[in-house]
Parts: C-alpha cells; sequence; structure tokens
C-alpha cells in the first residue's frame, strides 16, 4: 500500500498540478526521505568538490612546495604530529592534506574526464550496433571484442612510449579503456528494446528512426548508463592510481591520489598514513558516486520509481 | 472503395525454403465498413494487416507481388518517407497485447503527443490538450491526472483504452486491430468492443478487425474474411457467413464453437488434423487434407475465389449446400 501511495505522489511531483488536485507536491524534506541514496552521494561529492575547488582557501601550503627539514611527519593525532600539518608530510616535505585538496582536482578531473569521454564513445556506438544491426555491429563489436583482449596497462604503455606521459594522454588513455564497457551492455540493451511491442507501435504511428531513438531508445538507457558511470569513475580512479604506480600516471609533481597512493607505497611500513589517506580518499569517492549513481537511477527509472 | 488490396502476396524466407505466409489475397473495404478477418493462428491474419502497413519484418519478409490501393494509391508504390505519412494519420493499428505495446519509461501523455506533434504538427500544449480529450473520449476517469501518468499505473484494459485513444488521435481513415481483445480476460473485452463500436460512428473510421473469436467478429463487424493458410477462403457479409457458410471451413470452424441458440446437449465438432505446411503447401484446395467434402479436383487445382451469392464469395470447388459431408 505504502508503494502504492507513493507511486501516486511521485507522479504528482513530476507534474504540473491542476488546480483542485487531490494530490500536492511535498517539501524537500519528504522526497529525501524517500531517496536518501541521491542526497547522502550528492552531499559526499559536493563536500569533496568543495576541498578540490576551493583548496587554496583551505591550505596556505603548496602542494609542490618540499619543506625538506619537516620530512616524513605524521598526521597531527599522532604523538610526533604538529598541528602544522594535519596530515603530516611526504618524503619531499611536502604537506599531504594540501596535496590532497589539489589532488582531488586532478583526480576528479581524469577520471570523470574519462568516464564521459568514454560513455559518449561506448553509448554511440553501442547504439548503432543496437539498432542498425548488420554489417555496423560486425564491425563494432568485433571491435569491442579487440578492446577487452587489450590490457588497459599495456595500451597506456604504449602511449606513453609513443607520446609521453603527460594529463592529456592519461585521459585519452583511460577513455579508449572504457568505451567498450559501454558498448557491449548497451548494444545488448537497445538490441532488446528494439524488438519490444511499443517500438513497432510507434513505427505505425509513422515514427521515424530518430524519433524512435530518441523518444523509446533513449529513455529506456539512461539507467544502465549511470548504473556503468558510477562503476566506471570508480575504476577510472583505480585504474589511475595503477598507472602511477607504474609512473605512467598523473606526471609528477602534480599531486594526484593514485600518484600519492605509489609514492607512499615505499614507505609503506614507517609511514602507513602516505597510502592510507588517499586511499581513504578514493574509497569515499567511488562510495559517494554510487549513492549518488543509485539515487539517480532510483529517482529517474519508473520501473522502481514506485519503490524507491 | 476505400482500401483494395489485390493478389497480395507476402513471403517469408524460413531455413527450410520459402513459406508464402499471405497468398494471393484480394478484398475490398468501404469507407465506414468494419470488416473482420479470421482464422486460426498461422493463417495470414496478421502479416497481412503488416503488409497493408508495409511494415513485414525485413529482410526475412517480402511482399512479392499484387496491390495495396489506399485512397486510389498504391501504397507499395510509396517511399518510405510517404509510407511514414500515411502510417498513424491515414491508417492506425493497435496491437494485441497492451501490456507491452506501451514504453514503461515514458508517461502516456509523452507517448499520445508523439503522433501529434508529427501528423498534426501541434505544438506540446495544444497535444496534451488532445491527449487529455481522447482520454477522456476512450472513458478513462480522472484523464487530466491519469495523462501524467506511466503504464505501470494502468490495468490491461485501460492500457488498451489508451491505445485506441493514441490510434484514433489523428482521426485515421482505417484502423486496424490486430486481436486487440485477445489478452484481455472476457468483461474487458466486452468493454472494448462495446467501446469501439462507439467510436466507430463517432470518428466514421473504417475498421479491419484480424481476430479468432468469431463471436467478436458477428457482434462487431459488418463484413468477414475468412483466412486459411494465407488465402480468403471465404468473403461475405456476416450475416452470410454465420448463417449460411458456403465452404468446409467455414462451416468447421462454426460447428467447433459452443452457440446459445443450439441445445446445451449439442456436441461440439473439432476439425481435424492440422493447416497445411506454407513451405510445401498442398498442390489444390489448401483444406483438402482436412476436408469431408474433398473432390478430385481439390488434389489437383485450387479453387479460385468465387462470387456464389451478391457479395459472397467462396473458394470451393464444391456447394457444400447440395453436396452430403
Amino acid at each position: 500500500m505504502a508503494a502504492l501511495t507513493d507511486a501516486g505522489i511521485v507522479g504528482a511531483d513530476r507534474s504540473p498540478t491542476p488546480i483542485g488536485s487531490v494530490r500536492h507536491r511535498r517539501g524537500a524534506a519528504a522526497r529525501l526521505r524517500r531517496n536518501p541514496r541521491l542526497y547522502a552521494g550528492a552531499l559526499i561529492l559536493a563536500i569533496i568538490c568543495v576541498g578540490a575547488i576551493g583548496a587554496p582557501l583551505l591550505t596556505h601550503y603548496s602542494p609542490t612546495g618540499q619543506e625538506l627539514v619537516n620530512r616524513l611527519r605524521p598526521p597531527a593525532w599522532n604523538d610526533r604530529g604538529s598541528w602544522a600539518h594535519v596530515l603530516g608530510t611526504d618524503t619531499f616535505g611536502r604537506d599531504v592534506f594540501s596535496r590532497l585538496l589539489f589532488g582531488a582536482r586532478y583526480s576528479l578531473l581524469v577520471a570523470c574526464g574519462a568516464v564521459i569521454g568514454s560513455g559518449i564513445i561506448g553509448v554511440v556506438l553501442g547504439a548503432i550496433a543496437g539498432y542498425a544491426g548488420g554489417w555496423a555491429e560486425t564491425i563494432i563489436m568485433r571491435a569491442v571484442d579487440a578492446q577487452q583482449a587489450l590490457s588497459a596497462i599495456l595500451l597506456a604503455l604504449m602511449v606513453a612510449a609513443l607520446f609521453g606521459n603527460s594529463l592529456l594522454n592519461l585521459l585519452l588513455v583511460l577513455a579508449v579503456t572504457g568505451w567498450s564497457t559501454y558498448t557491449r551492455i548497451l548494444f545488448g540493451v537497445v538490441r532488446s528494446i528494439r524488438g519490444q511491442e511499443y517500438v513497432s507501435a510507434a513505427i505505425c504511428l509513422g515514427a521515424r528512426p530518430t524519433d524512435i531513438v530518441v523518444h523509446h531508445v533513449l529513455p529506456n538507457i539512461i539507467s544502465p548508463v549511470i548504473v556503468i558511470s558510477t562503476l566506471q569513475v570508480g575504476r577510472m580512479l583505480l585504474l589511475e592510481a595503477g598507472l602511477s604506480f607504474l609512473g605512467l600516471g598523473v606526471p609528477e609533481p602534480l599531486p594526484a591520489w593514485g600518484t600519492m597512493l605509489s609514492d607512499g607505497y615505499r614507505n609503506i611500513f614507517t609511514a602507513s598514513y602516505l597510502t592510507t589517506i588517499p586511499g581513504i580518499a578514493i574509497t569515499i569517492t567511488v562510495f559517494g558516486v554510487n549513492l549518488l549513481g543509485d539515487g539517480l537511477r532510483r529517482a529517474l527509472d519508473p520501473h522502481v520509481r514506485g519503490t524507491a | 472503395m476505400l482500401l483494395s488490396v489485390e493478389h497480395l502476396t507476402t513471403e517469408f524466407a524460413t531455413n527450410r525454403g520459402v513459406a508464402k505466409a499471405v497468398d494471393d489475397v484480394s478484398f475490398e473495404l468501404r469507407e465506414g465498413e468494419a470488416l473482420g478477418v479470421v482464422g486460426e493462428s498461422g493463417s495470414g491474419k496478421s502479416v497481412t494487416a503488416l503488409s497493408i502497413m508495409r511494415l513485414v519484418a525485413r529482410p526475412a519478409g517480402r511482399i512479392t507481388s499484387g496491390c495495396v490501393r489506399f485512397n486510389d494509391e498504391n501504397l507499395l508504390d510509396l517511399s518510405e518517407d510517404e509510407m511514414r505519412r500515411v502510417r498513424g494519420k491515414q491508417i492506425a493499428m493497435i496491437f494485441q497485447d497492451p501490456m507491452s505495446s506501451l514504453n514503461p519509461v515514458l508517461s502516456i501523455e509523452r507517448q499520445m503527443t508523439e503522433s501529434l506533434e508529427l501528423h498534426e504538427g501541434m505544438t506540446r500544449r495544444q497535444a496534451r490538450r488532445r491527449a487529455i480529450e481522447m482520454l477522456e473520449l476512450v472513458g478513462i476517469p480522472d484523464a487530466p491526472n491519469r495523462v501524467d501518468d506511466h503504464p505501470y499505473q494502468f490495468s490491461g484494459g485501460m492500457r488498451q483504452r489508451v491505445m485506441i485513444a493514441i490510434a484514433l488521435s489523428c482521426s485515421p481513415r482505417l484502423l486496424i486491430a490486430d486481436e486487440p481483445t485477445t489478452a484481455l480476460d472476457v468483461t474487458i473485452q466486452a468493454q472494448i468492443t462495446d467501446l469501439v463500436q462507439r467510436l466507430r460512428s463517432e470518428f466514421t473510421t473504417s475498421i479491419i478487425w484480424i481476430s479468432h473469436d468469431l463471436g467478436v467478429v458477428a457482434g462487431l463487424c459488418d463484413r468477414a474474411l475468412v483466412m486459411y493458410a494465407g488465402q480468403v477462403i471465404e468473403d461475405g457479409t456476416v450475416d452470410d457467413i454465420f448463417a449460411d457458410p458456403r465452404h468446409p471451413y467455414t462451416l468447421g470452424l462454426l460447428r467447433s464453437i459452443p452457440r446459445l441458440d443450439r441445445p446445451v446437449t449439442a456436441e461440439l465438432v473439432p476439425i481435424d488434423g492440422s493447416p497445411p505446411d506454407l513451405v510445401s503447401p498442398p498442390v489444390g484446395c489448401p483444406f483438402q487434407p482436412r476436408c469431408a467434402y474433398s473432390v478430385a479436383r481439390s488434389l489437383e487445382e485450387r479453387p479460385p475465389l468465387q462470387e456464389v451469392l451478391t457479395g459472397h464469395k467462396v473458394a470451393c470447388w464444391v456447394d457444400i449446400t447440395k453436396a452430403a459431408g
């Protein structure tokens, strides 16, 4: 019963409510109660973004400024730590808190850029393969197979060897390794939508192929795209860390979380905070993205809207 | 004549060879007339409808010959673009399963306004008003609110009403209904047929009603076609066909259903055997292997559709009113 009333209220929320309607809008509190994931995820990501954007205001240390007398200072809560460097310093005496804040800029930029880039390529190709079929399908899906057979690390090594190690190249490598995931899944989704009776019904009403793609295919693929994207953001953050570990990630001395993680690895037994702190930052970000994605999916997908 | 189908043949390529799903079908439909098309599954009813709409699934299916004259224009000659303007505007179609004919992620409004914007050039606001009008017309209560709901919030019967509203929203001259009540329970079926009956007079739309339910066709239609193995075997007014069937198959169909005007004890007579394989159909009459009236000629030659009484055509070599079965 609760689900039924909920469905009615959500339905009313989206529509321009006519005068005299028994349905009425509810406040933000009621919406939040129905979809706490969305808001929790958005809050976590908002905090991280504020930290990244407002980094110069939140710390007076430069992320690359070295203070060699203060090398490997532990965080403030440690006996030997001081409040001057809240999260301690690394092997070059650089302030970890400052690097964490500035690093968020690069890590988020790389991860989001790669997800958006690979998403656009992957969705377009997947939709073409699924909708058009025939030779387009053959070419695209065999390319997916080829892509999936290549390791991202090897591809990155090759790009780094050919073009050098830069932020743009890193973005390109990550985008190129990510698109096939979208294409493979969307191919199946679009193919199944195409066979649906409501597509035949739309054709019977005189809809053009573009109308069908825009009105029927796109709304149906939003939720898989969101789900894949949230998973991909986490994957990209970790891949960036992995590539940085091999010296192929965000080039030094730019602070990115993956770079920090791999730098700290050398001192993992004496200064474990150097790896745990960026690690925790990555974990929280991935968690936030997943919450947001789940919340968005529930908010956008009418199949689950009633029960969200 | 609103629609005249002449010698229409549609073939499907299968693994075993070419199947003639529609085999030399000819019939006519007058303005405002309701035509019932009956026959068992696989008799070519739906493929005939899809052929008229030019929606036979390619590349397996192909219209190989014939012509579909609608408004003195052969639909088979039109370009895909011109055909798109006919679909939905001139000829609309509703399907068997209302559960899957509506897109689950779009609101009813979005699905209703699509064709209005496309064919009538309406703005979003005009189309919305028209959509609400149409929903009220097909008996959806609280239409101004319901138009924003999604399909999962409607029952099967309500969805079929929505489908009918969508189909009629551009005032098409011909509505093709492909077993629109088969997936619904009997009371809802009756409501939907009543609704169509009422709308028919309001919209002066011609109807092709495909069904295997003879009762529904008898109640709703003026004329009926009986199809068997991709061919029209009997064509006449509903009264003629039900009171005076001239094809052994039609006779068999009528004997195999229970009727209120016969004693309860009267036995139902099934038609023995099964329909022929469409890849390698019999040379003569396709019904011959199952027919009690079969004569030597039935084995060798396919009977043409001939007028036996005014407006009543049958494809049979035997006059079953005189022969003993």
